[in-house]
């Protein structure tokens, strides 16, 4: 089956983002196709590129972006969501001129349309809020 | 839709239906404190906020026409559908659990 | 059959009203607070809670078939016909 599984929640502040990554291996685990990833509201910041959280504590960001390179997996973090937030691949920091860029570019930045796609497209969504 | 206006989400939220309804058929159920949305007369603009709460009566524009509330909650909120800033039909509890029932996803907010 | 989740015990307070008694019912995150409440499991649904924060938050279940894992939870929604997550 396929799942899509949709992300409402940042990391640490809330447990939306851990259950959500928990679910998604476990989707693997079980055999099944994970079609993509949304994330969304504040969810965006599990794209972050630049926290540095302490050493003895779980770095819920890099989990996803490990997650995503091991099994090829379609992230999205929504655009508007992720611009409201200071949350900039390259591509966006050029454009508007900021100086930085704190996506991790294993996300892809895209619009509402993937989430529609893959509320279309997959067997299952799942969503994971606050 | 579940959350007040209050936050951001809210505004994203109904920016999700307007994309949903742009590839096909999209009901939309206010529940709970999302049913505030609903309330007429809001002027948020002083506050900074947008008033998105405007484009739900652009909603038909976008063939979003399959509008839903809860009744139950809808009392318990003391407002009446009279209030509300679009028509939208009031669903007993049963009714809004087969909504759920006939449709193939449901996006929560 | 509809699986609903639940991811605290205001969302389930709220939403119940919405469950009917052949949908399955999954307890999450701080939803799993929803059974220091002994009434919820004479309910007629099938309720789960998952082990993982049902562990975290020191809660212990007598019927040990009601904590899941999450490979259950993924089959949960396999076999669900709809799945409708309440916040």
């Amino acid at each position: 089956m396929k799942f899509a599984i949709v992300v409402h929640g940042a990391p640490y502040v809330d447990q939306a983002s851990r259950s959500a990554y928990l679910f998604a291996r476990s989707v693997i685990q079980e055999g099944h196709e994970i079609y993509r990833i949304f994330f969304y509201h504040d969810g965006v910041y599990n794209a972050n590129l630049l926290s540095v959280p302490p050493q003895d504590e779980a770095h819920i960001e890099s989990e996803w972006a490990t997650l995503g390179r091991e099994h090829h997996l379609d992230m999205v973090v929504c655009i508007s969501s992720a611009l409201r937030r200071g949350m900039l691949n390259k591509t966006e920091s050029e454009r508007y001129e900021r100086d930085g860029v704190n996506i991790n570019p294993i996300f892809t930045v895209s619009g509402l349309g993937q989430l529609v796609d893959a509320a279309i497209q997959a067997d299952k969504l799942v969503t994971f809020g606050v | 839709m579940s959350k007040s206006p209050r936050t951001i989400n809210s505004q994203e939220s109904f920016d999700a239906l307007l994309a949903g309804s742009a590839f096909g058929q999209c009901s939309v159920l206010f529940i709970g404190n999302g049913i505030y949305q609903l309330l007429g007369g809001q002027r948020p603009e002083p506050l900074g906020v947008k008033n998105y709460a405007l484009g739900f009566s652009a909603l038909s524009d976008y063939d979003v026409n399959l509008i839903y509330c809860s009744k139950s909650q809808l009392q318990l909120l003391n407002m009446h559908i009279s209030e509300l800033i679009i028509p939208a039909t009031q669903l007993t509890d049963y009714e809004i659990n087969q909504l759920i029932v006939q449709h193939d996803k449901v996006l929560s907010f | 059959m509809i699986l609903h989740t639940f991811n605290k015990p205001e969302a389930l307070l709220k939403n119940w009203q919405f469950v009917l008694p052949q949908d399955t019912i999954l307890l999450i995150e701080d939803g799993v607070y929803s059974l220091l409440d002994e009434n919820l499991l004479k309910e007629k649904n099938d309720i789960f809670a998952l082990g993982i924060d049902l562990a975290a938050r020191g809660i212990k279940v007598a019927q040990p078939e009601v904590s899941i894992t999450y490979g259950k939870f993924v089959s949960l929604c396999a076999e669900a016909e709809q799945i409708s997550n309440w916040f």
